[in-house]
C-alpha cells in the first residue's frame, strides 16, 4: 500500500518547503521512506540553494551581482546549468510564452510597492530582453547574459526539480515515488493501485460539500473546486491566476513577456498532464498567457487538460477525464 | 495496401504489373518513349491519366503501381502532419478517481 494512501502527504512534515513552495513526497514502499525522504531533503536543499532566486544568497541571486565585462560568460554550478537549461528549453517550447528573462521583474525588491497604483503598475513593467539572447554551454557550463538581464527560474526550477527528483529516488529506491512542490507534481517508478491519485484544485473556490436541496430551492450548479484523477506517468501541473495575485486586479503574477506585463485573464486555472512536470508545467503556464486560443493549442499538442473559466466552467480537452 | 510497407517479394502478392502503353498515350507508365514520342532514356511514372510525360522520375523496378512509393519513405499520419511542438503527452490518459489522494496539483 503507498505510503499516505490513508491520510494525503502524511508522512510530508508540516512546514516543509524548497524553491518557496511546500514539499509532497509518497512512495509505494514506506519501508523507504524514510531514506527517501533525507534524499530528497539532500536533493531539494542543494536545487533551493542553486536556483531560488528569493534567496539572496542563491547561486541565481549572486549572479546578478556578478560583474559581466562585455560579452563574456560566467561559470555556473551544475545544478543551476542544468536549471537554465530547462527553461531556456521551455522557452523554445512555448515560443516565448516562459521566458526567463523576466527576471528584471522578480526577486526581493524588484516587484511593484503594494500601493502603486495603475499606471504606476503600468510604467513598472516594460518588454523583457528575451531569452533568444541567453547563451548556455550545458557541458562547459559557461552561461553568456546580456547586459543588465536578470534569470527568474520561478516558473521552471519547481517542475524541473520534481522531474529530477522523482526519478532520481526512484531509481535509487527501487519503488514508486511522488514528488511535489506546489502544484508541480512527478512521479516515477513502479505505480501504485489506481494510480497516482491527485486532488486537483482550484484555489479560487474553497472546497464545501454539495448542499442538498429542500423543499423550497432546488441547488444551484456551482463550479466544482476540488477533483481528483488518477496519473500514471510523467507529471501533473496547475497553473492559476487565483493565487499569488497582486491588489490591483486583473493585474496577476503570470508576466506575459512580449509585453512584459501580466497576461490578460481568462482562464481562471489550467492544469495539465504530460510525459514530465517540466512539459506540464510549461504548458500550463503558457495555457493562461495564451488565453482564449489555449484550448486549442492544448489540443493540438494532445496534452490532457482541465480548464476553468473565469465564470467557474471547467472545460476538459485531450484526454482529461470529463467527469473530473 | 499499405503504401509504407510495400515490399516487392512474391509472398506479398503484389507481382501485378502496370500495363506499358504506346508512345504518346499520356496515362500510366510509359517505359524509354516520352509522351510526345521522344526518348526519355528511363521509366517515367505519373499518376493521372491524361498528363504529358512531365511526371517524376523513378528508379527502374519500382514502376509497379501508379500508387506505388519508394520504400523508405514517410508517411503522412492520418489527419495531417503533426505539429513538431516538442512536447510530450503522457503514456496513459489520467483518469477520475473517487479514492482518496496521494497529493494535491493546487495553484501556486
Amino acid at each position: 500500500m503507498p505510503a499516505g494512501t490513508d491520510c494525503p502527504d502524511a508522512h510530508t512534515p508540516a512546514g516543509w518547503t524548497a524553491l518557496g513552495a511546500s514539499v509532497q513526497f509518497v512512495v509505494t514502499d514506506p519501508a523507504r521512506l524514510e531514506r527517501g525522504r533525507a534524499m530528497l531533503a539532500s536533493e531539494l536543499a542543494a536545487i533551493d540553494a542553486a536556483c531560488n532566486g528569493l534567496r539572496p544568497d542563491s547561486e541565481l541571486a549572486l549572479l546578478a551581482g556578478k560583474p559581466r565585462h562585455g560579452a563574456g560568460p560566467v561559470r555556473v554550478g551544475p545544478l543551476l546549468a542544468e536549471a537554465i537549461a530547462a527553461a531556456l528549453r521551455t522557452a523554445q517550447l512555448t515560443g516565448g510564452d516562459i521566458d526567463p528573462t523576466v527576471g528584471e521583474y522578480s526577486g526581493p525588491g524588484r516587484f511593484p510597492p503594494e500601493a502603486a497604483s495603475e499606471p504606476e503598475l503600468a510604467a513598472f513593467f516594460k518588454p523583457d530582453p528575451g531569452w533568444r539572447q541567453v547563451r548556455l554551454d550545458v557541458r562547459a557550463r559557461l552561461l553568456w547574459l546580456p547586459p543588465m538581464t536578470h534569470l527568474d527560474l520561478s516558473a521552471t526550477a519547481r517542475a524541473w526539480a520534481v522531474d529530477r527528483c522523482a526519478g532520481r529516488l526512484a531509481g535509487t529506491l527501487g519503488c514508486g515515488v511522488l514528488v511535489g512542490l506546489g502544484g508541480d507534481i512527478a512521479v516515477a517508478g513502479q505505480v501504485p493501485a489506481g494510480g497516482w491519485r491527485i486532488r486537483v484544485q482550484d484555489v479560487a473556490v474553497p472546497y464545501l460539500p454539495e448542499p442538498r436541496p429542500t423543499a423550497t430551492s432546488s441547488p444551484q450548479p456551482r463550479p466544482k473546486a476540488v477533483t481528483i484523477v488518477a496519473i500514471y506517468d510523467g507529471g501533473l501541473a496547475t497553473s492559476s491566476r487565483s493565487a499569488r495575485r497582486w491588489r490591483v486586479d486583473p493585474l496577476h503574477y503570470i508576466l506575459d513577456p512580449r509585453g512584459g506585463i501580466p497576461a490578460a485573464p481568462f482562464w481562471r486555472t489550467v492544469s495539465v498532464a504530460a510525459a514530465t512536470c517540466t512539459f506540464a508545467s510549461a504548458a500550463s503556464t503558457a495555457a493562461m498567457i495564451r488565453g482564449r486560443h489555449a484550448k486549442e493549442w492544448l489540443a493540438s499538442l494532445r496534452l490532457p487538460a482541465r480548464l476553468v473559466a473565469l465564470d467557474g466552467r471547467v472545460h476538459t480537452v485531450a484526454g482529461w477525464p470529463a467527469a473530473a | 495496401m499499405d503504401i509504407r510497407h510495400w515490399d516487392p517479394s512474391p509472398a506479398t502478392g503484389y507481382r501485378r504489373r502496370p500495363k506499358l502503353h504506346p508512345a504518346g498515350a499520356g496515362a500510366g507508365i510509359s517505359r524509354g518513349v516520352g509522351a510526345n514520342g521522344t526518348a526519355t532514356g528511363s521509366p517515367v511514372a505519373f499518376t493521372q491519366p491524361g498528363r504529358p510525360a512531365s511526371a517524376r522520375r523513378v528508379k527502374p523496378g519500382l514502376a509497379r503501381s501508379p500508387r506505388m512509393a519508394v520504400p523508405g519513405a514517410r508517411v503522412a499520419p492520418p489527419g495531417g502532419p503533426r505539429p513538431a511542438s516538442g512536447f510530450a503527452p503522457p503514456v496513459t490518459a489520467p483518469t477520475a478517481s473517487r479514492a482518496p489522494s496521494h497529493a494535491t496539483s493546487a495553484a501556486f
